[in-house]
This record gives structure tokens, C-alpha cells and sequence, in this order.
């Protein structure tokens, strides 16, 4: 498969015919929300597209990101996206080694500059000059500053390399950051989520291929087509909720009647993703539809926002205590709901303010 | 209690009328589009992966669009079915992986869904193996 070959092309080489690239195309149609009609507009883009350079860089993560998309989904539709691309490194996949997988990463910064993808998961550690993390006696800071230079665009897959994650979490023995923390020059799209649902990754870089940009963000840099709803407003537990019916324990006959989590901490209500109707392992269920609350995963600090068994009326995700009456109101969880989302706005516009590094 | 039947187990069924008002809403989504495929021959879609479904809407949303007399399967990366439910002019794509998983589902409201079409360039590909079998067969 050359590297100069089209999008099309290339999966034609695989054996992949053009009704199944159309078949394809309307399953991430469909996962981007785009009109179906578009299913056609996108095979005809994704058809001329040349086979973009990505460079995968891992750095403080449990490679959860990675065995959601890598894993998980194959072989599928999915994973066409991933075989059509050219994956010129990537630690956890690559059989380069050492120096010549360093030297692998150089080569295809070299010959693509300006052009390559960069893809990151996993937080990165700034103190101590960042010696933390470091790869070939270069420091993951150094790396990640070197390589966004020469990327078209940076993808940041899953909470910690978004919003820094679980190394972030208090109390940050290594002064984990977000990479939109390093990369300031140029937009990075935040795919968070502890994972991140498979198709919303090759969504995002479906659409980078397909449209030649990024899609549009919200004000925490993540794809509003996947999260510009709560999971809450997509739930179909949300009747439940609307007529005051909640489930108190695990086991009682609201939770066999299948009615709303809210009480027993789900984060649904304040959590942007799109597992409620992409739903995860190949749209067969997600956290509410298996009978326990949404964590709250892919929002920023979601380890540190007290028990995941507390109602939000406790006021422990935002380290406020407005929301007391929210359980029993549900129009009050709207504008409970949008407090906490502005707090969370103003927290997250401090933290990006130029820190000093952490010891 | 001494057998395992003596434990009272109930099960808990869809709760009919909220699963009718989802699924309403859909059929009545449906209706709109069939009108105007009538009326102006302009097709529509609805993705069903896209919509908030309670375990159960699925079933009746098929017992309301069920098979009519056209049906086809689609093998290309795993199967996909296709077929005209028994309201014409609507029909109920499914796209599964190679693992049999759903993939996307849709209801189309069209005169053939596209993916049932030959792509143009299939046709061009179609004629040039045409020709090679004739040869190898001597033509």
C-alpha cells in the first residue's frame, strides 16, 4: 500500500468494495449526527482523501484509550479508518524499538511536516523539568512541544491527556498537565473519557478527513456533535427523572423497575458524552442502561468531585451546596445544572492560565 | 422455601404507554417524510442509533414497520438487510459488522435505499470484468 495512494484507493487494495466503503460512510455519518444524505458526500471525500501520517505519543496513561479503539472494535467498520490511515508510531502498537523507533517518529515528522496528525493520550508531567516521563532520554514535554509543531491538528483521546485525568488528580506528585496545557499555538481537540467511546475518536478524525478541519468545539475544546448534550438529556431513564420516580439502593424496585440513577450518584445531569445513544461494545449498552450511574468521566477533575454514590444535590461536584433541592425538583436541576457548568468553566479558565511549575 | 421456584421473582415488563409516545413520536416523524416523498419525491431519513430507546421501543417500533414483500441482504464487511416494510415506501436498513453487531440502522423513506444501488464506477468496473469472462470463455 503506497503511501501516495487515496483513501479509496488504498481500502480498494484491502478488498474493501465501494458499497462497503458506503456502508461505511453511513455508520459514521451516523456516529458524526451528520443528515444520512451525507453518507454520499463523505464517500466521495473519504474516497479522494490521501492517507494521513498520524502520530500516536502515550504518555501518563493506563493505554484504557487504546484498547478502546484498538481493541475492542475490531475488526469492524471502525477500524477501516485506522488500516486506511498511516500509523508511523505508535509505543503500544509499533514493532520498532529503541533508537529505530525514535528515528521512525523523526522520519515521518521530516516528511510530513505540516501535515501529520497528532494523536496524544495520557497527561504529561511538568515538574521536576519533566522527568517523569521521559522516552529516549528526551522528556515527554520536550517531545510533545517538538512534535506539535509540524502537526496539521492535535487530537488529545481520553481525560488525561485532556484535562489531565486521574495523574492530575490531587495530589499531583508529578505536576500532570492537560496537552492543551503545553500545545497553546493551535487547536487541540479534547477527546475526553476515561476511555473515550471508540467511534467518537475515528469520528473526529473521519471528519478531519473528510472536511479537511476539525469539527467545531465547545469551551472545553471537545466535538459539540458528541458532546453537546449531557447524558442526562439523552437518557431514556430521563422520564423517570422528570416524574420524581428514583431507584434509592442498587436493589430495590425502583432499580428493578429500571427508573432513574439520580439519587444514587449518577453525574449524568452535568456530564457531556455520547455514550447514552452511541453507546459502548458495538451499541449494546451504557453505564445507566446496565444499572449504575454515569461517573462523569469525560468532564475535567471528575476523580477529585467527592464519592461517585452522592446525589449532585450534595453539592460535592462543584464544591458548592446550591443544589439541595434538585432531587425532588426537576426543574431545578436545570439551573443547578448550568451553575455548576459555569463553575466549572471559571475553574477551568484558571487553570489554564500560565502556571509556575509544580515541584 | 425449599425449591428454587419458591422465590418470588417478578419480572418487570416496558411500561406500554411511555414506550408508545417514543415510539409515536418516531412513527409520526416517519409520516411526515412519507407525505412528502408522495408529494415532491424527496426522501428522508431517520437514524435509529441517534434517539434515546429504552430496551423494548425497538420491538415495537418493528411490529409497527414490519416486513413487507421486499427483502434483501448485503454482504460487504458483514451483512446488511435491507427490507420495504409492510407501509410502502418505508424502508428498515440495518448495517452490522463482521462480528454480526449493529453497526447503524435507519429508516429510509425512499423509492431504494442507496445502498441497494450499483455505484456508477462499479458499473464502469462491472463492464471491464465482463469483458475479461468473455474472453476467458472464448467470446
Amino acid at each position: 500500500m503506497s503511501k501516495d495512494d487515496s483513501l479509496g484507493e488504498s481500502l480498494r487494495k484491502q478488498g474493501i468494495s465501494r458499497r462497503a466503503f458506503m456502508k461505511f460512510c453511513a455508520a459514521t455519518a451516523s456516529v458524526l449526527a451528520l443528515p444520512p444524505g451525507m453518507a454520499t458526500v463523505m464517500a466521495a471525500a473519504l474516497s479522494r482523501a490521501r492517507r494521513p501520517s498520524v502520530i500516536y505519543l502515550s504518555y501518563q496513561e493506563c493505554t484504557g484509550c487504546g484498547e478502546s479503539l484498538t481493541r475492542s472494535f475490531s475488526p469492524t467498520l471502525e477500524s477501516l479508518i485506522f488500516n486506511a490511515m498511516s500509523l508511523d508510531y505508535y509505543e503500544t502498537l509499533q514493532a520498532a524499538a529503541g533508537t529505530a523507533a525514535e528515528a521512525a517518529r523523526k522520519t515521518a515528522m521530516k516528511e510530513n511536516w505540516g501535515k501529520y496528525l497528532l494523536v496524544v493520550d495520557g497527561a504529561v508531567p511538568v515538574g521536576n523539568d519533566g522527568v517523569y516521563c521521559t522516552i529516549a532520554g528526551e522528556s515527554a514535554v520536550d517531545i510533545l512541544t517538538e512534535a506539535a509543531k509540524g502537526a496539521a491538528a492535535v487530537v488529545s483521546v481520553g481525560t488525561c491527556a485532556a484535562f489531565g485525568g486521574i495523574p492530575h488528580a490531587n495530589p499531583n506528585p508529578t505536576g500532570a498537565v492537560a496537552v492543551s496545557q503545553i500545545v497553546r499555538d493551535k487547536p487541540v481537540v479534547n477527546v475526553s473519557g476515561c476511555p473515550p467511546v471508540p467511534e467518537v475518536i475515528t469520528g473526529v478524525l473521519a471528519h478531519y478527513l473528510t472536511f479537511g478541519s476539525i469539527p467545531e468545539l465547545d469551551h472545553l475544546g471537545r466535538p459539540k456533535v458528541f458532546f453537546g448534550e449531557t447524558i442526562h438529556d439523552r437518557c431514556y431513564r430521563r422520564p423517570f427523572y422528570d416524574q420524581g420516580k428514583f431507584a434509592k439502593t442498587f436493589d430495590d424496585e425502583g432499580a428493578r423497575n429500571g427508573w432513574c440513577l439520580y439519587e444514587l450518584g449518577c453525574k449524568g445531569p452535568v456530564t457531556y458524552n455520547a455514550c447514552a445513544t452511541v453507546k459502548w461494545n458495538q451499541g449494546t449498552s451504557y453505564p445507566i442502561e446496565s444499572g449504575h450511574g454515569c461517573l462523569g468521566c469525560s468532564e475535567p477533575d471528575f476523580w477529585d468531585k467527592g464519592s461517585f454514590y452522592q446525589a449532585l444535590s450534595t453539592g460535592t461536584w462543584s464544591g458548592a451546596t446550591v443544589l439541595g433541592v434538585a432531587a425532588v425538583a426537576g426543574a431545578a436541576i436545570g439551573v443547578g445544572a448550568a451553575v455548576v457548568s459555569r463553575r466549572r468553566q471559571a475553574h477551568l479558565d484558571n487553570e489554564k492560565q500560565p502556571k509556575e511549575k509544580q515541584p | 422455601m425449599s425449591r428454587l421456584s419458591d422465590v418470588p421473582v417478578r419480572v418487570v415488563g416496558a411500561e406500554p404507554a411511555r414506550a408508545f409516545s417514543r415510539v409515536m413520536a418516531i412513527a409520526n416523524e416517519v409520516e411526515s417524510m412519507l407525505a412528502r416523498l408522495a408529494d415532491i419525491g424527496a426522501c428522508g431519513s431517520i437514524d435509529l442509533r441517534g434517539l434515546p430507546m429504552a430496551p423494548g421501543d425497538r420491538d415495537v417500533l418493528r411490529r409497527i414497520f414490519a416486513e413487507g414483500e421486499v427483502s434483501a441482504v448485503i454482504h460487504a464487511l458483514g451483512s446488511t438487510q435491507v427490507y420495504e416494510t409492510i407501509v410502502r415506501g418505508v424502508w428498515w436498513v440495518t448495517h452490522h459488522n463482521e462480528d454480526g453487531k449493529v453497526a447503524a440502522e435507519f429508516i429510509e423513506i425512499t423509492h431504494m435505499p442507496e445502498i441497494l444501488k450499483t455505484p456508477p464506477d462499479d458499473v464502469a468496473d462491472g463492464l471491464e470484468m465482463l469483458h475479461a469472462q468473455l474472453q476467458a470463455f472464448g467470446g
